[in-house]
């Protein structure tokens, strides 16, 4: 029985981040879900290519994320979502401004796949999204930029097996993410070499990550752990002493857990609290972070 | 079902145009072209910093009668008739006006070598040293200083060494290769100036050696990129071995002459120790009651070449004859409305102000204001399809101009030593990092009025279009707020005022 259908907001810190579609529910036909989150991501180390450092002119720099998302069940199978984030970002110290806007929005599907229910059941789900600027935002701040201002597209696959009597379950998934190009406002720029251009190609991205957890509770309290792992094809390293820009190739790994509930005498309703720290990297900053949501279930 | 799939292509679709990734260019798509002129009496012109009566060593050639000369021409056809298609690319690189190409290769060396020097473990900072150039920090760090005076070197010597060519060409006379070989169809528009020594050659010699004095870490890129050109000026039928030689060796004495002065320009001593810094500071203190302190955590204890307003001039003969007025003190009415206006614009910032501040910006891995109005007139120039000659000329006086801007604004910054916006104004947050250098006068500004003025003037339908950049450049400074308006305005006019004495030289020339 599918009871939730929750949206991690994953925050990979620095210039972009991804909303990631992870999770292994889909609505029932003509169920919508209002969700309302909130995400709070800091560093004040990073890498600079592979080399860990500090920055004076930024200090510890803040990331706050409200995101307002809509979920609606096509079919039993069939998912369809939409976000819309707003962030604030503000370093601590230097003479560089701090950013507020919305960022990108993203609209996608998510199909199921059942494919076993014999003790254990196998499900396999496709999923594609892709997100697009909501406004033209300034990519010139390095970290205080809100994101890489490009397309993206993602495509998804992902296995959940759940072992129905005790509620374990593991979850892989693997996707790659095309993005596009952004267009500074500048005809030049260099990396490894000079570019007459004011349009940068923004590194697409692998993404991939194991999650295990169990659901309690009769299904309405769900923990998980996963590790997480994005890597960017090509793209540029930050050079020293520079800041990133929309061509910096960005590379994480990831630890986080979640915990979500749906409480008994309100079952329309759900919370979930979520905790990330980035574990390793390059071109990215070594943050913390953790998000808080609630969501809302209803039949149309 | 049928509308679930109809919404699924239309996400696909729809997606698969936003995500294309196209490819972007690494350099610019300049065409090849039939010059405009060949100014054959081109030797005769005023040369910049040789001497009229300097000769050069470079022997007479062969006569196009003889053996030597036969053998060069026919090992040349051959290697003409099996050019490959790689050959005819690097051919379309180097184009027939390889002094473009050459200034661009400048240009992404000035922004390679553009980063500022980080702070090591214990929060200092370490410069550069030219002694010992691949230690960290690489040597140089090619800020907006060393960047118009590395140009501004690179295009004055590539100026003299083709008057010098001029020279030659027409005492020597040896016809092109075409003239002789029957059937010989050059790669570029055929031109009829005498081929000993080969021009382009000439322009190779003279930027291979300037440039790797400038960069000398990059000496084997830059010997690499010479010798594909070289090499392509046979190949392409345009010309033989000895002329390419005695350009080459023609381009590598003038550039060695030109250097001369580069040694003892004052470039050794402008970026000073702390001793020397801090009491350019303090006699600025004592004189107006303010000074400049860098505000990036940990302090910059020195600024960027504190005496660089010392560097001997091209065209002024004393930096005083250009220096500003005093800006107002902080705290005045005059300094008060400035910093109003800095806040009303962050607030209120429109979309196109950002556009402005971004497009000049010209910062950190950048080729900088100095390397951007270059690549503007390389441009014009290409427009206007001007030999290789008419080229030099052009970009010699725009960079003797912009070099004399940074010279007086560098002048003025010291001198004034005027705190930026972000140490005068408590709280004030910019969307461009502060440089490393006193606020007054505006660099940008002083560079751009100085480009704009000597470029609208020997390109006359431009300048509209030049004191329109050279504005905008400008006020970009005011929009990132960086600069107080009459940073800028001050700038702008000393740039101006620079151009005049530039054009005086140019005017004087016998290029007209």
């Amino acid at each position: 029985m599918h009871r939730l259908t929750t949206i991690i907001f994953l925050l990979t810190s620095c210039v972009a981040f991804s909303q990631s579609f992870t999770d292994a529910e889909v609505m029932g036909k003509r169920e919508v879900c209002l969700a309302a989150m909130y995400g709070h991501d800091s560093w004040d180390t990073y890498y600079e290519a592979d080399i860990k450092r500090t920055n004076g002119n930024i200090g510890t720099l803040t990331r706050q994320t409200t995101l307002a998302a809509v979920v609606y069940g096509l079919s039993s199978k069939l998912t369809l979502i939409g976000m819309l984030p707003y962030l604030k970002i503000a370093p601590s110290q230097g003479t560089m401004i701090s950013t507020s806007g919305f960022q990108d929005a993203t609209l996608g599907l998510k199909y199921k796949l059942p494919i076993l229910d014999k003790g254990i059941t196998l499900s396999a789900f496709v999923m594609s999204y892709g997100s697009t600027p909501t406004n033209n935002y300034n990519t010139e701040l390095g970290p205080m930029s809100l994101g890489a201002n490009c397309n993206e597209w993602a495509n998804r696959l992902m296995l959940e097996a759940r072992h129905s009597g005790s509620g374990l379950f593991v979850r892989p998934w693997l996707s790659y993410h095309m993005r596009g190009m952004c267009t500074l406002e500048r005809t030049y720029y260099f990396t490894e070499e000079g570019y007459y251009s004011d349009q940068v190609n923004v590194p697409d991205q692998w993404q991939m990550a194991l999650t295990l957890g169990s659901r309690f509770l009769d299904n309405n309290l769900r923990i998980e752990a996963s590790l997480m792992k994005i890597e960017s094809i090509g793209g540029a390293d930050i050079r020293r002493y520079e800041m990133p820009f929309p061509g910096t190739g960005m590379d994480a790994t990831t630890v986080s857990g979640l915990v979500q509930y749906y409480p008994q005498f309100l079952p329309a309703l759900g919370i979930q609290f979520s905790y990330m720290k980035v574990i390793d990297g390059r071109n990215v900053g070594i943050s913390t972070a953790w998000s808080t949501g609630l969501m809302y279930r209803f039949s149309i | 079902m049928k509308n679930q799939s109809f919404l699924l292509s239309l996400l696909f679709v729809g997606l698969i145009a936003y995500s294309c990734n196209k490819d972007v260019q690494t350099h610019i798509g300049y065409d090849s072209y039939e010059w405009a002129s060949e100014d054959l009496d081109g030797g005769d012109w005023q040369q910049v910093v040789i001497p009229a009566d300097k000769n050069f060593d470079v022997p007479a050639p062969a006569s196009t009668q003889s053996d030597s000369y036969q053998a060069e021409l026919e090992s040349m056809v051959e290697m003409h008739q099996k050019m490959t298609q790689n050959e005819k690319e690097i051919a379309d690189y180097w184009t027939s006006n390889p002094l473009l190409r050459w200034n661009e290769i400048a240009r992404d060396l000035a922004a390679k070598y553009n980063l500022a020097p980080a702070p090591n473990a214990d929060g200092i900072y370490i410069l550069p040293d030219v002694n010992n150039p691949s230690s960290y920090p690489r040597f140089p760090f090619a800020h907006p200083p060393y960047t118009c005076r590395m140009l501004a070197y690179v295009q004055v010597a590539v100026f003299d060494g083709l008057i010098e060519c001029w020279q030659l060409n027409k005492t020597y006379n040896r016809p092109a290769p075409h003239l002789i070989a029957q059937g010989l169809e050059p790669y570029y528009a055929i031109q009829d100036l005498p081929s000993f020594p080969s021009q382009g050659a000439t322009v190779t010699g003279v930027a291979q050696a300037i440039l790797t004095a400038m960069f000398p870490l990059e000496k084997d890129y830059i010997a690499a990129k010479a010798d594909e050109h070289l090499k392509s000026l046979i190949y392409t039928g345009s010309h033989v071995q000895s002329d390419v030689d005695a350009g080459k060796l023609l381009g590598t004495q003038v550039a060695a002459e030109v250097m001369k002065r580069a040694a003892n320009d004052g470039m050794k001593k402008a970026q000073t120790p702390r001793p020397a810094s801090d009491s350019i500071k303090l006699a600025a203190f004592n004189r107006f009651g303010w000074q400049w302190v860098n505000q990036e955590i940990p302090e910059r204890p020195v600024g960027i070449t504190p005496m660089f307003g010392a560097l001997k001039m091209w065209s002024v003969a004393d930096v005083g004859l250009v220096r500003p007025l005093a800006p107002p003190a902080p705290g005045s009415e005059a300094f008060n409305a400035a910093v109003k206006e800095l806040e009303d614009t962050r607030k209120n910032l429109t979309p196109e102000q950002r556009k402005i501040a971004n497009f000049w910006s010209d910062g950190t891995s950048t080729y900088t204001p100095p390397g951007h109005w270059n690549r503007l007139a390389c441009d014009f120039i290409t427009e206007k399809k001007l030999n290789p000659l008419r080229s030099a000329r052009i970009l010699a006086y725009l960079n003797m101009g912009i070099m004399d801007a940074g010279i007086a604004c560098w002048d003025a910054k010291y001198y004034y030593h005027y705190p930026r916006p972000v140490q005068a104004v408590s709280g004030f947050k910019t969307i461009l990092g502060t440089p490393n250098f006193p606020s007054y006068t505006s660099g940008h500004s002083t560079f751009s009025g100085a480009a704009a003025g000597i470029l609208g003037q020997l390109f006359p339908d431009k300048k509209m279009q030049c004191d329109e950049w050279a504005l905008e450049a400008s006020n970009s400074r005011i929009y990132g707020g960086i600069h107080y308006r009459y940073d800028c305005e001050a700038g702008l006019e000393a740039g101006y005022k620079i151009s005049d004495f530039v054009l005086a030289i140019a005017d004087k020339d016998g290029a007209n």
